[in-house]
């Protein structure tokens, strides 16, 4: 029994570990995922494709300066998950004299200039943080300010670049929790952008790089959500409901649950 | 025969079929899931409930057909799941507290969602940690069933989440393993991974 105490602290003890160091290494914002399911809305392009979805949202969050610095900011757009995405520790912004709130603000946008290789994969966002009166913030130095964009659907070999000084700049992107899901550690704000280079993946298209958002070959669903009167969710019950009957019909004339590790 | 061969086929038939079990669940854990993903597609939402209702019917009987069989959950099980799903959820929010400002996935509807979510982490865990731990520790030794099953655990989200969730699926595993050693059944690990999941619905 002790032995068996013994394994079973240790074991608690390394995984305990494990879980602070690769949280700490995980991008800033990474939710607790360890699995669930996925479930994506279509892509929403500002200049839909045939067969493409429309439509994207913005997003304009404002925050109250805490203690003389920056709050933590977080603003995302709507969709699910959302297409782009800012996350800020807290003091990551040099603040103007007087500034009572940080307004942070993503919007989609056309293209400012076409991108110097590969090709757009789905919208340039226009992301600024500016205080009430409309004075932009920069980011100060050594604070972390996370910018992350979704492609569409199926697109997994992108890179973010950011416009800005009428220039695109590639920027060291990260996995963002998702596989299309793209993250940066931003220095500075401007638009930004998922560009798909070398090799085009399934939903990034192989078309010239014009600057415009790509369409992907297959279109997207028309829509993410079971309409009234699908019966593919009451399918979905009833196997789920058959199974947690089975489990329960098992367990009430099974045996009670061992002490023993190994069992 | 060499000494190497001869040892082999003199191990115990027990031996042997505790390692077939393993190499079952293992082999049936990566179909289940290369299926899945290819299932999930361009992820509408009616794609991956199916998907993910499949595949956790899927997971329960692969165990199931391995010999594992259902058993009461204790209340002290259900108390070390209910401490160990805490601490997944509040570890990631303590070390990036911007977490708290995030929406959470909320893929609705959430009746279903939450339903499928259940399903899949309890088979998770009824193949993983209730299987697969018992089949591999009673031939090779605990160390050994935790570090397979994590591994097992780390690689089976990379179809759906990429490469980047490993480092944290692998500790996730090696806890959810330490809930498993702790309590004595499934029905811990189950209960903090089925916290975990829903979790993802407000953060």
């Amino acid at each position: 029994m002790g032995h068996c105490r013994r394994d079973a602290g240790l074991t608690l003890a390394i995984g305990l570990l494990l879980l602070i160091v690769a949280g700490r290494a995980a991008p800033v914002g990474q939710p607790p995922l360890y699995d669930g399911l996925v479930i994506e809305d279509p892509y929403r392009y500002l200049s839909p494709p045939a067969g493409g979805s429309g439509s994207p949202t913005s997003a304009s969050d404002t925050a109250d300066v805490q203690g003389g610095t920056s709050p933590l900011v977080y603003s995302g757009t709507l969709e699910n998950p959302p297409q782009a995405q800012l996350i800020a520790d807290a003091g990551a912004f040099g603040l103007p004299a007087g500034t009572a709130s940080v307004v942070t603000t993503i919007r989609p946008i056309a293209p400012p200039a076409p991108v110097p290789v590969g090709t757009l994969a789905g919208n340039v966002y226009e992301i600024r943080v500016a205080n009430e009166s409309g004075i932009d913030m920069t980011i100060q130095s050594g604070k972390t300010v996370t910018v992350v964009l979704r492609a569409p659907n199926g697109v997994t070999n992108g890179t973010l670049y950011r416009y800005s000084d009428n220039a695109w700049v590639a920027l060291e992107t990260t996995n963002g929790g998702l596989p299309d899901l793209f993250a940066t550690n931003a220095t500075r704000l401007g638009d930004f952008a998922v560009v798909v280079t070398g090799t085009a993946s399934p939903g990034a298209g192989g078309g010239p790089s014009l600057g415009v958002p790509v369409a992907t070959p297959t279109p997207p669903p028309a829509s993410a959500q079971g309409s009234a009167g699908d019966v593919t969710p009451w399918i979905v019950i009833g196997l789920v409901a058959a199974a947690v009957a089975a489990g329960l019909l098992w367990t009430l004339f099974g045996s009670g649950e061992k002490s023993t590790p190994g069992g | 025969m060499t000494a190497a061969t001869s040892a082999s086929a003199a191990a115990p038939p027990r031996w042997r079929a505790i390692t077939h079990r393993a190499a079952w669940l293992l082999g049936g854990l990566a179909a289940a899931t290369l299926l899945r993903g290819a299932a999930n597609g361009a992820s509408s939402a009616n794609q991956a409930l199916l998907a993910g209702t499949g595949f956790g019917i899927a997971l329960l009987g692969i165990a199931v057909i391995a010999g594992w069989r259902p058993s009461r959950p204790s209340p002290r099980g259900l108390a070390i799941g209910m401490f160990g799903g805490a601490i997944l959820v509040l570890l990631p929010l303590l070390l990036h507290p911007v977490a708290l400002n995030a929406p959470g996935m909320r893929p609705a509807p959430f009746p279903e969602w939450a339903t499928i979510t259940l399903l899949v982490a309890s088979a998770e865990e009824v193949l993983l940690r209730g299987a697969l731990i018992s089949a591999v520790g009673r031939s090779y030794g605990l160390p050994a069933a935790v570090v397979m099953s994590s591994i097992a655990f780390a690689l089976m989200h990379v179809p759906l989440y990429g490469w980047a969730v490993v480092p944290l699926d692998l500790a996730a595993g090696v806890w959810l393993a330490g809930l498993r050693l702790a309590s004595g059944g499934v029905a811990a690990p189950a209960v903090a991974h089925a916290l975990a999941d829903l979790a993802t619905w407000w953060i």
